[in-house]
């Protein structure tokens, strides 16, 4: 038994043979109830000192004064009792440890399921008791634990789950896309050839907001604070802040799924310029198609880790997108408040025209 | 071998536990084997924590729930340095400690100690009347937290260094410790220092602001001189009387045990207050 490997194997299958766990969880020192009696060792060998480590399982267990293990005890599943001396640690799965005065227990006292009740014994190391859900955890030993960890309804409710989160991330992206198209197309039409003519730009601006956009919120905390007067807007601050960042960065999202559908009316020769609802459901399939097969995959018994794979590489081009169009938005951003101030500059009213200068006609 | 004994079983349970959220309970304790100091580390992100002085014979004692998903128990202990570490550790960074554990620390009482609690967010109750104290430093985040010193310190204690983030801290007995030095470094939030308790020598006290209300109440037979450095900051100073640039207490000249006061404050305000004796 010293083999630390055949020893691990035992307890493994001694775990797998062991029975329900019980429900008491505590560290008992020096308990009212009088000793009990010392029962005679069942088990173990009549020799005052026992050598070697001793495993025992589905049983109650005493170590009777006088007696000496020199090596460590386990016991999975029954109550141990000593009175005599452990020259090593003392272990008990779902079953009480019960130490008498003057037991001796050289290391560990370790209970998990069970109690530890002390009464009167010296133990030089760690007294530890653990609750019954991990001994209850034992009962199926490793094979029965890996069973639970990855059986076959795990993963496809796994997958489900992450199919209908993406599915509802479409829907909110659709949403805000639509009501873009309707609301803010000339907008949205900048945002899109932006990403189009300018994709490493707005990456790259998309990337430095997101790497400046804490420090950027904490020196705005500092200059509101030391205005004294600003303290208040804090309050408006805080939350504003993150949520105008959030929105850009869904805004990005939706446009980028606009120029994709763009991209791929074009490859199709289908272009046509005005069916800007086709051009957003078709980009955000392709955006989140990579997920859901993903997600799809990733179901598979055994297809599990191509699964997280393509569901790594989805989230990454999602990340992407969203750096991109985030970009892209701060972009057209500063350059319709530029154009504003030029405007104000030269003293055009802009009656009439809209920040394209078109008009305000627009095709979908 | 006895580790690796120990270690195997530890591993099987590891392995066992599932992935889920899943608190957990563990009580941890050990023997006092003749220690003769001890250094105290304590460290508690989220939840209740209670500290306390612990059984006769124990070293220490820790019951603990915690959330296994995000956390595990710590429990070390190295007889050759005398480092003693409590609480829980994250096991993987960036998550947030979830709400909902709670912590039961209890130390032994004879054994002289340096103590160092790190607590995060949540509600902490600290009784450490009762310990033998060396030492304390206190660092509390976004928290509730109640300390207590109800009977004198066995031994004097050097330093008290309490940090309060964005917290409520309330002390009580802090002229139980025998201190040296208290040094409050306050963040955003309220500090209620009492110094009431067997004062046995004068101490300094250093209270370093930045946003919030700060309340120092003093035993009437204490003497007190307050010197400040503020900004912004109201000075509420009953029944001091300003001499230069400190305010005294009446009785500063016949008092027995003196305390000197140095406030540094960007933002708030500042009150000293007077209490009566306990009954």
């Amino acid at each position: 038994m010293r083999n630390p490997n055949h020893f691990l194997a035992g307890l493994a299958l001694a775990a797998a043979l062991a029975a329900p766990a019980r429900a008491q969880d505590s560290l008992v020192l020096d308990a009212a109830p009088p000793p009990a009696p010392v029962a005679p060792l069942p088990v173990a060998a009549p020799a005052p000192v026992v050598r070697g480590d001793q495993l025992h399982f589905n049983g109650d267990q005493t170590i009777a004064a006088g007696q000496t293990v020199d090596g460590d005890v386990v016991l999975l599943n029954g109550d141990l009792t000593v009175a005599g001396t452990v020259r090593g640690d003392v272990t008990v799965a779902r079953g009480d440890l019960v130490l008498e005065r003057g037991a001796v227990i050289d290391g560990d006292a370790v209970v998990a399921g069970g109690r530890l009740v002390d009464r009167g014994a010296r133990i030089l190391g760690e007294m530890r008791v653990e609750d019954g859900s991990r001994a209850a955890a034992l009962r199926g030993g490793p094979a029965a634990h890996a069973r639970s960890q990855r059986s076959w309804f795990a993963p496809i409710g796994q997958g489900i789950a992450g199919i209908i989160q993406t599915l509802a991330l479409g829907l909110v992206l659709a949403g805000i896309g639509v009501a873009m198209i309707f609301y803010g197309m000339p907008h949205l039409t900048r945002v899109t050839d932006t990403i189009r003519g300018e994709t490493g730009r707005a990456a790259a601006v998309g990337v430095a907001a997101g790497v400046l956009s804490f420090p950027l919120f904490i020196v705005g905390i500092v200059l509101l604070c030391v205005t004294i007067i600003g303290i208040p807007l804090l309050l408006v601050y805080l939350p504003l802040f993150w949520l105008a960042l959030s929105g850009a960065g869904l805004l990005g999202v939706v446009a980028v799924a606009h120029a994709l559908g763009e991209r791929t009316a074009e490859q199709r020769g289908g272009y046509d310029g005005r069916n800007s609802y086709n051009y957003l459901l078709t980009g955000l399939v392709v955006l989140l198609a990579p997920k859901l097969i993903g997600h799809l995959v990733g179901m598979t018994p055994f297809l599990g880790w191509i699964g997280d794979l393509i569901g790594f590489f989805a989230g990454l081009m999602l990340l992407v997108a969203g750096a991109v169009g985030m970009g892209a938005v701060l972009l057209v951003g500063a350059r319709m408040w530029e154009e504003r101030r030029y405007r104000k500059r030269m003293g055009w009213s802009g009656a009439g025209m809209d920040d394209l200068g078109t008009g305000g006609a627009h095709a979908l | 071998m006895r580790r690796r004994v120990v270690a195997a079983a530890a591993l099987l349970c590891a392995a066992a536990a599932p992935a889920h959220a899943q608190w957990r309970t563990v009580t941890s304790a050990r023997q006092l084997q003749g220690e003769r100091q001890a250094n105290v580390q304590v460290d508690y992100g989220a939840g209740g924590l209670t500290v306390r002085p612990a059984a006769a014979g124990l070293l220490y004692r820790m019951q603990l729930r915690y959330d296994e998903e995000r956390t595990r128990p710590l429990s070390s202990w190295d007889a050759r340095t005398g480092v003693l570490r409590l609480g829980v550790q994250a096991t993987h960074r960036n998550q947030n400690t979830r709400r909902g554990g709670n912590a039961v620390v209890e130390l032994a009482r004879g054994v002289p100690m340096d103590l160092k609690l790190a607590f995060g967010a949540g509600d902490a109750s600290l009784d450490l009347g009762g310990l033998s104290l060396r030492s304390l430093q206190l660092s509390t985040g976004a928290s509730a937290t109640e300390l207590r010193v109800s009977t004198p310190n066995p031994v004097l204690a050097g330093t008290v260094a309490l940090e309060s983030g964005a917290a409520r801290l309330h002390a009580s007995g802090l002229g139980n410790l025998g201190a040296e030095r208290i040094t409050l470094e306050g963040g955003v939030g309220s500090s209620t220092l009492e110094f009431d308790g067997a004062w046995r020598r004068n101490a300094a006290v250093n209270v370093e602001m930045g946003m919030g209300a700060v309340t120092l109440r003093f035993p009437r037979d204490v003497g007190v001189r307050v010197t400040k450095d503020t900004f912004l900051t109201r000075f509420h100073s009953a029944d001091l009387v300003k001499r230069g640039d400190a305010w005294y207490s009446r009785n500063w000249s016949a008092a027995r045990t003196r305390v000197t006061v140095d406030v540094s404050a960007a933002l708030g305000s500042v009150s000293v207050e007077w209490m009566d004796p306990r009954a």
